[in-house]
Formats: structure tokens, sequence, C-alpha cells
């Protein structure tokens, strides 16, 4: 049923396309480039959008897809809500903290229904919950002050915590037996376990569990194109179901495009990531609840993070002005 | 002086340059103890060569050089150069203290023989100021007291007046005088000047191609001498046709 | 001519350039309504710097600890290690290139590295800063002691210096002035390499340093506190770099040329 929809949509998309090609008088159909820029280098939590772009469904749906990698540093949100980037892969902290400051972004598609979001420990480390790491003494990597470190130090103190940057490199941490850092549980964990290191891994989601990464765009272009982002979230759903009927297949791409994760850590990170991206109640890949956005607003509230009085979450949730509800796009209604 | 100061002796000095110049090539001379040997000629001629090996900033190739009869100590040889030297932080008590300094002298005793050449060549005011404060012709007699502080028995002068204006070089040639007359030393004067060297010196040596050209002794007593007079200016008359000679030599 | 009044025009016209750029600045935004969280007006990051100027100042304390100890550190290894390097000729022949191209690695490439040696914070961002500042320290002083002039080399050969005698007496004096320029273009860079040591190692929390403070602000869309704590990085940059002439112009003032324009008035 959904993917006779998005077949449906994609043919009436190519033949919209082609339309417009025959007005520019050009002979081949004119696909729209839309540019994506993701937060991180390309790995497994962003295999459904290298898979849609590696079977073509993009160039089906009409659109030129550009994928660009980020890194640690690049600030996702202001490249979307400025228009530099169409699609950005960001947290859903990112997409609330923007609105609160005037950004005008709406969250689109929820990769991650689960936070992935972890403390990374050597398995000979004594500490065994994030309470216990919280009153201990350890220097712990992290990304500049996130929400959910706040929401930590709120909630356990940490005054003898020792907060250091997160710089993306595994060699800090395999450096000292005491070393801690944050991770995704579905890439560093697996490259350890690959060099032989026993780790173990402390979930954040059991204190703070938002939509870990979600695809945003800005809610002025989404509004003046909204085939575009139905085009898009259609292709990128697709990408995802094909991506997890056969990880492997797709992972070889990824790896070619990220020489530091090898391909047998991307094929186990697929496995890892699943349950985390696939709903667990049946509902489609992607879908979000208002709810769990309403929860975060009040977090980052409690923490500061959001000040200006305004509610940032009402209105975060893109829906499909016209046309059938259906697949992702149904589930940010639901 | 209680001692008589040593004969500069050059005993066949030869000194040859990378690609087979010959800057000086043969030279065999005798300073005579406490006289003033002026050494004049064509630029290339050797002169200051001539003076960098009797300071030993140079070696020859061949030949010594040797300062007879003297204790032996190199130390005993000042030398003042075209240009003062001075370092340009120091005072210049302590500029001219310099030598002394680099000797080990207690710095109590080097200031005070220090100051006593300054106030000597009239210095005494400027000893507290830095170089940068002073006249060019006030840094070269700095360059001269400093060259008298260590006492030397041998004092070489490298065209101590070739930078000063005319009238400051007759202000200097009354001040090398003088420093000659303080200290007694052997000395050797490198100049271009002819008429300098005829004032100043008992002998005028003429150099040309590295060789001495002509040895002339100077026949107007020191005292008697007159830049005006007739008998100074033949001796410089006769100095000048040497050294259009040696010039001549020079240029074939 | 007054001397006072040369120095407050000095002064006075770079600070007419720099409200022409903040009015300039602060209109641009007004007509243009680009969005605060890209570009904040002057205004904005005023009242930023204001209200959080307590956590900011105690960042600015610790980057400038840091900057300032690195910068230390980078003066005396490269006035020392410069020495020896001048007075060997055959280590000058060998390691001053290397100076030169050590100059051209980049901070940000090897601070990760970095990161596996030291511990975390403080010595992560002196160690940094000191890395960055040390080359130009090293390569100014070598430059300045082995262009010492030959004519006074010769003085001191005369009188049969030591070596030691003649470095601490001449080449040591007569490379200052070359040695505080590469002390200047050192102080700047000290900054820098604090706040690239910050950036993969600074503590978070109420000891966080300049660094730590842009990165947090940064992700929190803060983009106006980015700009305080910019600017307050410009500051002590410039502090250092004041601090750093201020005590190479008394060294030089009253023999070198570079000053000597300023003593030509009382002569």
């Amino acid at each position: 049923m959904r993917r006779s929809a998005m077949v449906m949509t994609a043919a009436f998309l190519c033949v919209h396309a082609g339309c417009d090609g025959s007005k520019d008088g050009s002979a081949a159909p004119a696909r729209t480039p839309v540019r994506v820029q993701l937060n991180w280098v390309p790995e497994p939590e962003f295999g459904g959008i290298f898979a849609a772009q590696q079977d073509g469904l993009y160039a089906a749906a009409g659109l030129d897809v550009d994928i660009r990698k980020g890194g640690s540093q690049v600030p996702v949100a202001q490249l979307v809500a400025s228009g530099q980037a169409d699609f950005g892969v960001m947290t859903a902290e990112d997409v609330l903290t923007l609105r609160d400051r005037g950004g005008d972004l709406v969250a689109v598609f929820a990769i991650f229904q689960d936070n992935p979001t972890g403390f990374l420990l050597h398995e000979s480390n004594p500490i065994t919950t994030i309470e216990q790491l919280w009153m201990s003494a350890s220097t712990v990597a992290v990304d500049a002050s996130p929400p959910y470190v706040r929401l930590l130090n709120l909630k356990y103190g940490g005054k003898d915590l020792k907060l250091v940057p997160y710089t993306g490199a595994l060699a800090g941490f395999l450096a000292s037996k005491d070393a801690v850092q944050q991770c995704f549980i579905t890439a560093e964990p697996v490259e350890c376990r690959l060099r032989g290191v026993p780790t173990r891994v402390l979930s954040v989601a059991t204190v703070f569990n938002p939509y870990a990464a979600v695809l945003a765009t800005s809610a002025v272009s989404a509004a003046k194109r909204p085939e575009i982002v139905e085009a898009f979230v259609r292709a990128t759903s697709e990408g995802w179901r094909r991506y997890f009927a056969d990880p492997p297949k797709y992972n070889v791409g990824i790896a070619a495009l990220n020489p530091s994760m090898s391909l047998e850590a991307m094929n186990i990170a697929a496995e890892l990531e699943r349950p985390l991206i696939v709903p667990a109640d049946g509902a489609a890949i992607g879908s979000m609840r208002i709810e769990r956005w309403q929860r975060l607003e009040r977090e980052l509230g409690q923490v500061g993070t959001i000040e200006s009085g305004r509610t940032p979450s009402s209105g975060v949730l893109w829906s499909a002005p016209t046309g059938t509800p259906s697949g992702a796009a149904a589930g940010a209604t639901r | 002086m209680t001692r008589l100061p040593p004969t500069l002796q050059f005993d066949r000095v030869a000194r040859e340059f990378a690609g087979g110049v010959r800057a000086v090539d043969g030279v065999t001379l005798s300073l005579a103890p406490g006289s003033l040997t002026a050494v004049i000629g064509p630029s290339g001629c050797g002169k200051t060569t001539l003076l960098r090996l009797a300071a030993g900033l140079d070696v020859p190739t061949a030949g010594r050089v040797e300062a007879e009869g003297a204790s032996g100590s190199r130390s005993a040889r000042s030398v003042c150069f075209q240009d003062p030297r001075l370092l340009p932080w120091r005072r210049v008590v302590d500029n001219v203290a310099l030598p002394l300094e680099l000797a080990g002298v207690p710095r109590e005793q080097r200031q005070a023989s220090a100051l006593e050449v300054l106030r000597a060549a009239g210095l005494a005011h400027a000893s507290r100021m830095l170089p940068a404060q002073l006249s060019g012709g006030m840094r070269m007699r700095v360059a001269l007291a400093r060259a008298l502080v260590t006492q030397p028995q041998v004092l070489l002068l490298d065209e101590p007046c070739s930078a000063v204006d005319e009238f400051t070089r007759m202000q200097l040639d009354e001040e090398i005088l003088r420093t000659f007359r303080a200290c007694g030393a052997t000395t050797m004067l490198v100049t271009h000047s002819v008429s300098e060297a005829v004032w100043l010196a008992d002998r005028v040596i003429v150099m040309a191609r590295g060789r001495v050209h002509a040895d002339h002794a100077v026949r107007v007593q020191r005292d008697r001498r007159d830049r005006g007079d007739v008998g100074f200016l033949s001796e410089v008359e006769h100095c000048m046709r040497l050294l259009a000679a040696a010039s001549g030599r020079d240029a074939a | 001519m007054n001397a006072l009044a040369r120095q407050v025009r000095a002064v006075v016209w770079p600070l007419v350039g720099v409200a022409i750029v903040l009015g300039a600045w602060q209109v641009g935004v007004l007509i243009s309504g680009v969005a605060p969280y890209l570009l904040p007006p002057p205004t904005a990051i005023a009242r930023a710097m204001w209200e959080s100027r307590d956590m900011l100042a105690s960042a600015m304390g610790r980057t400038a600890l840091g900057a300032t100890i690195g910068f230390a550190c980078a003066a005396a290894g490269g006035i020392l290690i410069g020495s020896v390097i001048a007075l060997i000729p055959i280590l000058r022949r060998s390691l001053y290139p290397l100076a030169t191209v050590l100059q051209m690695v980049p901070v940000v490439a090897v601070a990760p590295l970095l990161q596996l040696w030291v511990d975390n914070g403080l010595p992560m961002a002196i160690l940094s800063a000191a890395i960055v500042s040390l080359f130009p320290v090293l390569a100014a002083t070598i430059d300045g002691q082995a262009s010492v002039d030959p004519g006074l080399r010769e003085l001191f050969q005369l009188s049969r210096a030591s070596l030691l005698s003649r470095w601490w007496k001449l080449d040591l004096p007569w490379s200052v002035p070359a040695t505080v320029t590469g002390l200047r273009i050192a102080a700047g860079l000290a900054v820098i390499g604090a706040v690239v040591g910050e950036f993969v190692s600074g503590y978070g929390g109420v000891r966080a340093p300049l660094g730590i403070v842009i990165q947090a602000a940064m992700r929190d869309a803060r983009t106006d506190l980015v700009f305080a704590a910019v600017a307050l990085t410009t500051v002590v940059g410039f502090a250092l770099f004041g601090a750093v002439s201020l005590v190479g112009w008394l060294l030089v003032r009253r023999w070198h040329a570079s000053a000597v324009n300023e003593t030509e008035d009382r002569r």
C-alpha cells in the first residue's frame, strides 16, 4: 500500500519534472537540486539516505540530491535555517533551540526513534550506571555542553566530573583505561569491539530520549515547495526500508566515502541501529509524535537552553498541506 | 712608558685569498719602536689586509708578523677601525671599558681607567651618553679612547678618518696625535689621505698590488708641521707623486 | 610637534575606524533583517557580554592564563634553543630551515595528537599555545643572532673573548629587536594556540575557558555569545601583544632605530 503510493508519487513527479523540462526547451527532464547536510561523516546512521541515493530513488522523484558530510563543528541547524542547505540531519534539541532563537525550522523525518547516545567506558572501569559516572571524578569527553549533560548536572550535580570536548577521535579513549567519552551505540563501541578492546556502554536514552537525529528543513521553503519535501521524505523513507533489507549491499558505497570506518564495522552498526530506527509499535520509519517534542521542550526549559518564553514545539512538525497522508507524513500527523 | 715598545716586524708576509687573489704579496717591513708609520696606496693595494694581519684578525698564507721585544701578549695591540664599532646599547664609558671588561678587569678599576682616557680626550661630559646621541666625529673619538684604554704597545689605525668631513678630520688628526703621544705605542696608520699621512707619520709607506712600492721618511720634524708651510706642502707633493706612480703601476 | 597630541591622534583615528565599522554593522543588520542567530548586531553582542559578564570574565582569565604561560615557556625556550643553534654553525645550517618550516605546521591539525601526551584542560592549552608560539621566537632569535655586525664580532675576537661572554655581551643584546619582533608575532599566536587547545580538551562547566564557551554557545545557537567570547579572545591577544611590545620598546628605545623616532625630540 505504502509502496504503491510511493511509486505513484514518483511517477507523478517524473511527469511533472518532464513538463518543466519541456517548458525550458531542454530534452532531459530537469531535476530540482537538493542539498542535504549531514552532521557527521558517512556512516550507517545515514544508511537510508545513501540507499535512496544509490538506488536512484531521489532521481526518480525528480530530485538531484547532493549529500554533504559534516563534523562536530558544522552548525547544521544554522546552515539549514539560513538556506545554505535544504535538509539537514540534526538533533531534536538543535531544532527546538534554533526555533527558540527565532530560526524557522520544521522537522520532517526522524531517523532515530530512540536515543543512540551513550557513554563509552572500558570494561575494567568499575562504573556501571550514569548516576555513578556523574558522581565520580572521571574525565568525560562530550560535545560542548549538550542539554543532556546539563540535565544530568541538574540531577546528579557532577561537581567532580571533568568535561572535555569530544573530537570524534578514538585515540584518546584507547590510550587511557580511565577514559570515558560520549558515543553513538552504533559507532565507537563497534570500532572498539573490532579492535579487541572490551567496553561497556551506558545508554543516555534512560534519562534523556528525544529524537536524536531528525531531518529538518526551513519552514518557509517547505511551505513554498511542499512537493519537494514530500518527494524527499518518501524517497528517504523507502531508502531506509531498502537499507534494512540488505545493509551490506549499501554499506559498500558508504564505506567508500568514509575511510575511517571499516565495512565490517558498518555491517555490525546497521544491525545495532535497526531497533533504534524502526518503530517498535509498527509505525512507519521516520514518524514522530508531538508529545515527545513537548517533553523535550520541558526538559530544555529546565536546563535553560530554551529561554525566550515561546513554545518552539508547536508547529515543529511538518505536515503535507494536501494529498493523501501516507508513510512518514502520515506518522507525523498521528 | 717605562718599557720600550716593540718593533713591528713583517717578514715576507703574503696573504692569498680564495681564487688566487694576492692581497699582500711578500711584504718585508720593520716599524721602529714608538714610531708612527703611515701606509697609503690606491684602493685594493693591500694596505688594510696588511693591518688586519698585524692585528691578528687574519693569518698570513706565507711569512710572519711579529712584535719583537714585546711581552708577547697580543692584547697589547689595539685596533681602531674605519667605523667606530660601538655597542649601541652601552653608554660611552661602558663602551670604552669593554676591552678591559673582556680581559677580566674588575668593574671599579675598568670604569676608572675608562673615565681617565675619556677625560684626557675631553669626552668626560659624554661618558653617560649612548652612541646614538653622539655625532660621527665624537663616536670616532670614543673609539680612539677605547683603543687607548688597554695601554697598548702596538696601535693599529685603519683609516679612522675616512667617514668624517674635512674639519672633523683635522680635529681627529689632533686626537690621533695626542693618543699616539700619550701611549707611545708603535703605531701603524692606514689612510687614503696623503696630507694626513704626512702630517701624522714619521714614515710613509706607499703600497701597490700587495707590495711596498715606496718607503719615504718624512723630512719635516713633527713639532714643526704646519699644513700651510712650504716645507710641509713639498713633502705632501712628493708623496703624491709616489702615489701617482704607484697608481700607474697598479693600472699597468 | 607636540608628542602628546600626536599620541592622542594615534589612538583617536583607529577608534573612529572601529566606530564606523560597528555602526555600519548595526545599521546593516537592522536594514537587511538578517536573523540574529546568523549575525547579531553589535548591541546584542554587547548585551550578551554584559549579561554573562561573570562567566565570560572567568573564561577569559583561564584562556589568558593558558596563553600567557604557554607564551612564556615558548619565549624562554625559543631564546635559549635559538641561541644555542645560532652559536653552533653546524646546528644553524641544519636546524634553521627546519625551524622556519615548522612554523607552518597548523596547530589545529596537531592538537588532537597533543591530547595523548598531556592532561586535559590547562596543560593542554599551555602546550598548544607554547607550540605555536615557539617557532617564531626561535626563528627570529636565530636570525637576529646570526646577523650580528661582523665588525663587532672582530672587536670581541681582538680581545679574545670567550664564546659565552661574546653571546652574553654582544649576540644576545644585538638580537633583542629581532627577537622582540618574533615575540610579538608569538604573542598573537599564543592565544590562537590556547583556544585551539581548549577546543579539543578544555574543561566544561564552571571551569570553561573561552574556547569551550564558544563551542557551547555555538551549540546553543547563541551567536551573540559566540561573538562576545570571540571579541574577548581578541582582547586577550591584544593585551599580550601590547605587553610584549611595551617591554620590547622599553628594552630598545634608547638605542635601536625602530624606537629612535621617540628619542629624536629629546635630543
